[in-house]
């Protein structure tokens, strides 16, 4: 089971997959970011808890093209036809599937915590911007 | 050794492989043949554990593809339909699949010099030509080192040299004492390198053979008077066929024998030759694929 979760993280390592879809993401949930920040009406109300739940609730926009990710992890094998090259190595489908889902997880995890971060610092510096601060609570 | 037993496989109502029995030998070149839609590959995606059969077995060395610990090793397999992403380099998917199978990482670069690739191995393989690709299938089958080669029409959209290395790689495996299986709808492309044929039409066995038997012991005659020829084979209750042409085909190995009997009976050779093995296979070939359909 190592030797398939190894194989398929070196398999998304060696295309392009990732490299277009975790910038991708992390734009789309950063112009949602800014989207929410630069339609607010003033200061008062960016520093409403109402507004910055409303922020923290879009960095998660770009979550939608991991979505994608995970599907062309599996269909990609189809439409390429290396699933029966993946079939041969490994008969048995279910382990397959299995070390799919666990890279799957774990990429789209990772991904989606670099994006995070990278939102609410996003978030920060527009605040600065606009000489506002997060409220306390 | 590839063991097919009774195979069925159907796909609805329709049989693509019927009651199928025929086996490869280790340290032989076994080409399987038969028309498109003869149901060649539908036979090798049973053996190799793509598809399950309806009926019947498929065995390497005795067990099914799904049983063995390590396929990789056991088996190296090019399917017509296998592809590659192409984004990844040749390099990367020889390390993807010897990462998966645990292999052993010192054989991929001995296989991309095998297959030639070594110079284009860091190119994505979307940049291969349809031989470079083919090469690179080659050299993933090849990769586990497997006591058993099995390749689906390896030569299809190969160039006349690149069919040339595919036969000489073929040879080689066989005389390596590996099992080597090769299915192509096109005899040429293997009729040199195989020392076995298996031929199958709709999805059933039309025939399993040595090369080496098929016209073995074979003499081709053509004489000025057919009937006195024939009167004398008879008499020496000699085996023969007519052929068209009244070409007599004697079953005695050596010419100068029949030479010597046609100059017993008084007549005058007019041809006369031994029939090679080429000409029989595409001979039995062009009956189980060709016309009669």
């Amino acid at each position: 089971m190592n030797g398939l979760v190894a194989a398929e993280w070196l398999k998304l390592r060696t295309t392009r997959l990732l490299l277009g879809m975790v910038p991708a993401a992390v734009v789309l949930s950063f112009a949602a970011v800014a989207g929410v920040v630069l339609s607010a009406d003033g200061v008062g109300e960016l520093e409403s808890a109402e507004l910055v739940r409303r922020l923290l609730s879009v960095t998660g926009t770009g979550a939608i093209l991991m979505l994608v990710v995970g599907i062309l992890i599996a269909a990609g094998e189809y439409r390429h036809g290396t699933a029966s090259d993946t079939f041969l190595t490994t008969p048995r489908r279910d382990l397959v599937v299995t070390a799919k889902l666990i890279v799957g997880s774990a990429v789209g995890l990772a991904a989606g915590v670099l994006s995070s971060v990278l939102c609410v610092g996003l978030a920060l510096v527009l605040y600065a911007t606009r000489d506002a601060s997060f409220p306390d609570r | 050794m590839i063991d097919i037993r009774s195979l069925t496989k159907s796909y609805g109502f329709v049989d693509v492989v019927k009651d199928l029995c025929f086996t490869a030998p280790a340290g032989a070149v076994t080409g399987f043949l038969g028309p498109n839609g003869a149901g060649k590959t539908t036979t090798l995606r049973c053996l190799l554990g793509l598809a399950s059969p309806s009926g019947g077995r498929a065995l390497i060395d005795g067990r099914a593809y799904r049983d063995l610990d390590s396929p990789r090793r056991v088996v190296g397999a090019m399917l017509e339909s296998t592809g590659f992403h192409p984004a990844r380099t040749g390099r990367d998917h020889l390390r993807v699949v010897a990462r998966a199978a645990r292999l052993d990482v010192s054989r991929i670069d001995l296989m991309l010099d095998v297959a030639g690739l070594t110079g284009a191995m860091h190119r994505p393989v979307g940049r291969y030509s349809l031989g470079m690709r083919q090469r690179l299938g080659l050299a993933t089958a090849l990769l586990g080192d497997p006591a058993v080669v099995v390749l689906d029409e390896p030569a299809n959209g190969l160039d006349p040299a690149g069919v040339t290395w595919v036969r000489r790689l073929l040879r080689v495996c066989a005389d390596e004492g590996r099992t080597v299986l090769v299915s192509s709808h096109v005899l040429a492309e293997v009729a040199q390198v195989v020392d076995r044929v298996v031929i199958i039409r709709d999805g059933a066995l039309v025939t399993e053979t040595n090369v080496g038997d098929l016209s073995a012991a074979r003499v081709m005659v053509r004489v000025d008077r057919l009937a006195v020829f024939v009167e004398a084979l008879r008499a020496r209750c000699v085996e023969f066929e007519l052929l068209d042409g009244d070409v007599i085909s004697v079953s005695i190995a050596d010419p100068a024998e029949v030479g010597r009997l046609a100059a017993e009976a008084g007549v005058v050779v007019i041809e006369l030759g031994r029939r090679n093995a080429g000409a029989s296979l595409e001979a039995m070939f062009l009956a189980a694929t060709g016309g009669a359909r």
